[in-house]
């Protein structure tokens, strides 16, 4: 043991060492958050986020809307799991093997222990990480209590129904089978419900719709609620089920496609590639099909970004079309 | 030296020492020294280099110094340049004229030579002290102890070192072991660890929570705890948790005071859970809530502030400015007050106004840069970071005095680690913050502490572990099971789940398509509760005879389990006879009536027969509009398993007429074309039953439904026109 003082530029060091990668980047913050939430195996979101910045701002100033979005990124890759409630849980290790030769990895065991079990250093890219894959891996996967899992069967489109009317009326078979009383979530307070309107110039949340059935507030402690109504008012005023982000995303692509207004991807092809602009809402199952197709390439207008080879648009245009009534824009 | 005086030296004392066995009454004149030199090592009672010696001050002129015949060991002061002590030396004192011998017990003269002063010489020298024997380790309890000045600690030197090393290693020990800290006079622990207490996190964390555990000893029937606090408002802990570590409930700050009670054995009193309940937060003043290392804040009983700390306030309805902190619920508002920096006067006005002060300083030390691999709990609930073996860790200090003011008081802060390889110290520079490596540390316990010189300004410890393969391991591995119900079945009241900790598990009912109930996470030791879902599964289940509970866990894996029912001759006889005494008089009454008569008659009499009635009534093949006499026709539907598959088939329809033998008798064609697929037709006007089969024209027997629930035709009945009973 030497104790010493340590200047701000050898913190940044020692951290990069640490980290992997330069704190202020994606990759740095999506390491530091994996870090403390493996380190905990759970803790609520907003206090991870906090632990995080304190844990870094000797080295270097952490912008707060930066953190949270390498947190949402992370929550939306699989590497960490948001529960209600707003607690953050450590997973275990899955690696899906890809054609290329690649396999992408998700679990929140932070990147040095997996260089460890594997043998062989993860390549990180934003909150995505993949290592080169061989079948000798699979052993290693195992032995920290993780699974191989195959392309499909970590989309899992199987298990979840495309977003149509046959998906809402089971939401409404929900609400004759298990609703909650209208107001039983505002014991501490109203909340400030807005009501998904799918059409209109843009898509949105809006207040004051009293036909909406889609409905969604954020509670007192930061949290979020989605939850299903037969229409006729809010959740204050009338009975409705809890939905999970995931079917909830589900419901705004189902409920546009029953309207005029559905929901749009632009493309642009440069080159060999094309940038592929979808909504950001894109339930979990198509997500992370399509994270496994194409790469992340930030946001435009409100929309995320996709880049992927030309050749492959059409096939990803197709599944979200039937999927999702996704259509291309001009088309 | 010759013909100077020797000059005087100021002698600090380094503290006191208990001595013990010394066989003569102790007095205020006597001291302990170290001796120093080799030159009294000989003789029948040697005094060796670093042995510790008793003395008596005396302080005679040597030349008044007479002691006959005797020559007792003396410290002198003189001009003399005693080789090995300078001007002051230990020696045997020989007073016979014309000089004054100081003599040497070593034999070795050449090196350790007697000093001679002839008496003209010797007004100079003066005799200190007399040293009455060396002292063996049984003559004293410990090793010098520092000596303490009030407002001051100890922590300069060797013995600063030392001392903080053992206060430290004592914290080391009280802290793993479950012990209260020996230093510490806050603690008030209870007799077995039980305790509850109110911790604060950030508003959206969820604000005030009520913390117990950990509970150990809380018997094993116990499967749940509720917290119940004022107007009902209440929260469920799972017991297994609330054994082995802190667990916490979030509590509205108004609906104190709180006690917690086990679900299903509230009237046990002798469970000692009454020993959790905590006192409401007072309405009019503020609760004050210091952050601990790891963020979480820790209720504060005195009105005083530390600057270094951070502080969550809350603060009831009416009580501070408006506008002041973030609201919660109940008008109750949290404001979070950093003083790692001192506050501005706006601050410090509003600290005052709600009735606290801003005093002592209080450097805040905590974790930084280097994230713990892991975070474990003590016995008494503790929590405490580890790090791996080889991991750089640092600390980050905040607060330190110094700067602000007074600066030739400003005395620096130090850091102290103490560990499996021993003790280290660096003194920190004046006032504001400062990043502290610790280095790479070996496995084992460890403390870091950033002290004081000064009393005034409060200590802060941390203690943590570094070991190897700390990683904690997340698996993969998920179970289901349920018991089989005697009717081949399961039964889902035993439904039980078991997941990776947080993993979301969805619960579906599988018929012709996926009904998808709730998803539940696993709790933190990887139960997933599921009695909400075995309701619906339960209710789902009873009002179809066939389908499947799905257990989905992405892409870890499903699992279906068949729900297979089917009821005995006499579960239907029972019901379909309370559905008959109820509604006898109603199918009587409004014969003919079919569209009334559906939902309430043939719809649940149908279900009890095994069958699902389409709701869109069918048409004959032949002739859509040839529905003469009340004659109307309803597909009945049968679910049923396929192998791994369940479909829907069609094999009768339900024929429904006012006057059952006269279609019987006169309109078997009209049958017929109602029979075209499927190939039978159950006939009913409601009270009397039978069967049609296409092309048949021979006489079937038929069932009045009344009479035939209280006889032994019943069976017959169920076995011609039920399905799946």
């Amino acid at each position: 043991m030497t104790l010493s003082l340590l200047t701000t530029t050898a913190a940044i060091d020692q951290l990069q060492r640490r980290l992997g990668a330069t704190p202020e980047t994606p990759e740095g913050l999506c390491a530091a958050l994996r870090a403390e939430v493996h380190a905990r195996g759970h803790a609520p979101r907003a206090v991870t986020l906090d632990r995080v910045r304190r844990l870094l701002r000797p080295a270097c100033d952490i912008d707060e809307e930066r953190l949270a979005a390498s947190c949402d990124a992370l929550e939306r890759e699989g590497d960490l799991i948001l529960a209600p409630g707003g607690v953050l849980w450590a997973t275990p290790p899955r690696a899906v093997p890809l054609l290329n030769g690649s396999a992408r990895l998700f679990t929140s065991l932070p990147t040095p222990a997996l260089a460890t079990a594997l043998g062989r250093a993860p390549v990180a890219q934003g909150a995505a990480r993949r290592v080169e894959w061989d079948t000798r891996l699979e052993g290693a996967i195992t032995a920290i209590g993780g699974r191989v899992v195959s392309p499909e069967t970590w989309a899992g489109l199987h298990r979840a129904p495309p977003a149509d009317g046959a998906f809402l009326s089971h939401l409404d078979e929900r609400l004759v089978w298990e609703s909650c009383p209208p107001g039983s979530l505002e014991r501490d307070g109203p909340l400030d419900w807005r009501g998904w309107a799918p059409e209109g110039v843009r898509p949105g949340w809006r207040r004051g719709l009293s036909d909406a059935r889609l409905w969604w507030a954020k509670t007192s402690f930061g949290g979020h609620r989605r939850v299903w109504t037969a229409g006729g008012g809010s959740p204050a005023t009338a009975p409705f089920v809890d939905l999970s982000s995931d079917d909830a995303d589900r419901a705004r692509f189902a409920l546009s496609r029953l309207t005029s207004a559905t929901a749009t991807a632009v493309v642009e092809h440069v080159g060999d590639s094309a940038l592929v602009e979808l909504p950001k809402w894109l339930p979990r199952p198509e997500y992370r099909w399509l994270s496994l197709q194409a790469e992340a390439a930030g946001e435009r207008a409100g929309n995320a970004c996709w880049r992927l080879p030309s050749a492959a648009v059409d096939h990803v245009l197709q599944l979200l079309a039937n999927r999702l009534g996704v259509l291309e824009r001009g088309r | 030296m010759s013909g100077e005086r020797a000059p005087s030296q100021r002698v600090d004392p380094l503290g006191w020492l208990r001595v013990e066995r010394l066989g003569k009454p102790l007095n205020r004149r006597m001291f302990v020294a170290r001796v120093k030199g080799h030159s009294m090592d000989g003789g029948a009672r040697p005094i060796e280099d670093g042995a510790w010696g008793l003395f008596e001050f005396c302080f005679h002129e040597g030349l008044a110094y007479d002691e006959g015949r005797d020559q007792p060991i003396v410290l002198v002061r003189g001009e003399f340049r005693d080789p090995e002590t300078g001007s002051y030396t230990i020696k045997r004192w020989d007073r016979h004229a014309p000089e004054i011998r100081l003599v040497s017990l070593n034999p070795d003269k050449t090196r350790f030579p007697d000093i001679v002063v002839p008496f003209e010489a010797a007004d100079p020298l003066r005799v200190v002290a007399s040293y009455t024997r060396a002292l063996g380790p049984a003559d004293y309890a410990r090793r010098p102890k520092p000596q303490r000045l009030p407002g001051r600690r100890v922590v300069d030197g060797r013995g600063g070192l030392d001392e903080q090393s053992a206060r430290l290693e004592r914290r080391i020990d009280a802290f793993f072991e479950g012990l209260p800290n020996p230093d510490d006079e806050d603690e008030a622990p209870s007799a077995d660890g039980w305790r509850s207490r109110l911790v604060c996190l950030g508003a959206e964390a969820g604000g005030l929570h009520v913390e117990l555990g950990p509970l150990l000893g809380l018997p094993p029937f116990v499967k749940k705890l509720r917290v119940v606090g004022a107007e009902d408002r209440d929260a469920v802990l799972l017991a297994a948790n609330a054994r082995l570590r802190a667990a916490r409930a979030p509590m509205s700050p108004a609906s104190g005071p709180w006690r917690v009670e086990a679900i299903g054995f509230e009237d046990e009193a002798d469970l000692g859970l009454d020993r959790l309940a905590a006192e409401a937060l007072p309405g009019d003043a503020v609760s004050v809530f210091r952050l601990d290392a790891v963020g979480d804040g820790q209720r504060q009983a005195g009105r005083t502030l530390a600057l270094g700390q951070v502080y969550r306030l809350l603060l009831p309805p009416g009580l501070g400015e408006e506008g002041l902190g973030q609201p919660l619920t109940s008008g109750w508002r949290l404001w979070t007050v950093n003083l790692t920096a001192p506050p501005s006067p706006l601050t410090h006005a509003a600290l005052q106004a709600l009735g606290l002060s801003v005093g002592e300083a209080w450097p805040r030390l905590s974790w930084a840069l280097t994230p713990p691999v892991a975070w474990r709990t003590t016995a008494r609930g503790e929590v405490y970071p580890v790090f791996e073996t080889g991991a750089e860790v640092a600390v980050q200090v905040c607060g330190l005095p110094g700067d602000e003011a007074e600066p030739a008081d400003a005395e620096p802060a130090s850091v102290f680690l103490r560990g499996p390889t021993g003790v280290e110290r660096l003194t920190l520079p004046l006032g504001g913050e400062a990043l502290v490596s610790l280095g790479a540390l070996s496995a084992g316990r460890w403390a870091c502490a950033l002290i004081h010189p000064q009393t005034a300004v409060r200590t802060t410890t941390l203690v943590f572990e570094v070991a190897d393969a700390a990683v904690p391991r997340v698996d993969a591995a998920w179970t289901v099971s349920v018991e089989t119900s005697p009717d081949g079945g399961v039964e889902l009241s035993t439904l039980v789940v078991s997941a990776p900790p947080g993993w979301p598990v969805t619960f579906s009912w599988r018929a012709l398509s996926v009904a998808p109930l709730a998803t539940v996470h696993a709790d933190e030791d990887g139960v997933v509760e599921v009695s909400k879902v075995s309701q619906a599964l339960v209710e789902r289940a009873r009002r179809v005879r066939v389908g499947d509970v799905l257990v989905d866990l992405a892409e870890l894996g499903s699992e279906a389990r068949p729900c297979d029912r089917r009821p005995t001759v006499e579960q239907v006889r029972a019901e379909l006879s309370a559905l008959w005494n109820e509604r006898q008089g109603l199918v009587r009454a409004r014969r003919g009536a079919w569209l009334a008569l559906i939902p309430a008659w043939f719809t649940p009499v149908c279900a009890l027969l095994g069958y699902t009635l389409e709701e869109r009534r069918a048409t004959t093949a032949h002739s859509p509009d040839d529905d003469p006499n009340g004659l109307a026709v309803w597909r009945l539907l049968v679910d049923e398993r396929d192998g791994a598959a369940l479909r829907r088939r069609a094999p009768r329809v339900l024929v429904l007429t006012e006057d059952l033998d006269a279609t019987l008798r006169d309109r078997p064609d009209a049958l017929d074309r109602a029979c075209t697929d499927p190939r039978e037709a159950i006939l009913t006007d409601g009270v009397r039953w039978t069967l049609f089969r296409r092309g048949n024209r021979r006489r079937q027997t038929v069932w009045d439904l009344g009479e035939a629930l209280t006889d032994d035709s019943f069976e017959a009945l169920l076995a011609t026109l039920a399905e799946g009973v």
